[in-house]
């Protein structure tokens, strides 16, 4: 009789151990969730021209090492034109800017595709004139139009020798690309 | 001997309802549908292809760098690489703000970085910034009301590292947003 007792609750035992595990595996009940948050950025970096040496290099290939946008914008470079221009048509490289000495060179700037490019807008201090100098879109570290900013310097024959220097200002927005016109 | 067979009838009772309780179990879990089945993984496969249509016609690209090379070597002497946002959102009604402006660590110059509005109201200047620093905490120089601010502006003067004579800037515009 005693183990008759004993046989029965070994089967209690195992029937009661197994019944969790197949429940488990039979339904879904035990579930949890871990909501996953990752905020992308529009960002972009983009390269200018810190300084030029206009002996070795006649311009600027703009570029982006980052260009992720906002739907519907790209990104346009313009020249700064009252900072850069200071209320005149051309761009100046000073000596001794702002002394009794001061000497001046003027210098066209010019802005194409690319390098090889020999068409050419002209940015001009002027206001009405185009200061666009590359415009990027959405993943294109590459200027999808213009790009190459070029100098043109014509030193007269009694521009008395040195070295002469001067800073460009860019402004750099997003806009949409309906407002990129040749003229802009 | 009688016992024996008594546990030996149980055991097999045991093993026969464990079997059937796992079979069950997973024939249920497949039919909810919780693991991804063939048509799921063909769907996966489906969008994938999708995305990478997408991102050949240019209008997703998730990682910029491998899909074009820039001419111009950033982060050379004569280069400096200047970061942009489309928007910053800061706190209204306090002049703590947690920002992430920062220098690039290819560039070869000192950061000056100003925030001003779109009336040239100038909110915050920072200290000369080195390559590769950055500025989390910033404060304001006044507290601003809840909004949006477009056209904001911020300004990277920069300097030669030896002689702190002033290079090339630029302005980067952007959407300032104010919440409470």
């Amino acid at each position: 009789m005693r183990k008759r007792v004993l046989a029965f609750a070994l089967v209690i035992c195992l029937l009661f151990g197994v019944m969790p595990m197949s429940a488990n595996a039979a339904s879904n009940s035990s579930t949890a969730s871990t909501t996953v948050y990752y905020t992308v950025d529009s960002y972009y970096e983009v390269v200018i021209p810190s300084a030029i040496n206009l002996n070795e290099e006649d311009g600027f290939q703009f570029s982006a090492t980052s260009c992720s946008l906002p739907s519907g914008k790209v990104l346009y470079i313009a020249v700064d034109r009252e900072k850069t221009f200071d209320g005149g048509t051309y761009f100046c490289l000073f000596q001794n800017k702002g002394l009794e000495n001061e000497k001046k060179i003027a210098c066209y700037l010019r802005v194409s595709s690319s390098k090889e490019d020999m068409s050419y807008t002209e940015i001009k201090g002027s206001p009405g004139s185009s200061q666009i100098v590359a415009v990027f879109q959405n993943g294109n570290l590459n200027p999808i139009l213009r790009g190459y900013l070029r100098f043109h310097c014509s030193p007269s024959s009694n521009t008395p020798a040195g070295t002469y220097s001067g800073q460009i200002y860019f402004n750099i927005y997003l806009d949409d690309p309906s407002h990129y016109t040749e003229n802009s | 001997m009688k016992s024996v067979i008594i546990v030996a009838a149980a055991c097999l009772l045991t093993a026969g309802v464990t079997l059937f309780a796992v079979a069950l179990g997973i024939n249920l879990k497949d039919r909810s549908g919780e693991l991804p089945a063939s048509d799921d993984v063909s769907n996966e496969a489906a969008v994938f292809a999708e995305a990478a249509s997408d991102l050949l016609d240019g209008t997703i690209i998730e990682d910029p760098e491998e899909t074009s090379d820039t001419e111009t070597a950033a982060g050379s002497a004569g280069n400096i690489i200047i970061p942009g946002f489309a928007q910053l959102t800061f706190k209204a009604g306090t002049k703590e703000q947690n920002v992430k402006l920062y220098n690039p660590k290819e560039n070869f110059c000192y950061f000056m970085i100003t925030i001003l509005l779109a009336d040239n109201t100038e909110i915050y200047q920072s200290e000369l910034l080195a390559p590769g620093s950055s500025l989390t905490k910033i404060k304001l120089s006044k507290v601003l009301e809840p909004g949006i601010y477009e056209d904001a502006i911020l300004r990277y003067s920069c300097f030669d590292m030896e002689t702190l004579k002033g290079l090339n800037g630029a302005n980067t515009k952007f959407t300032l947003e104010v919440i409470e």
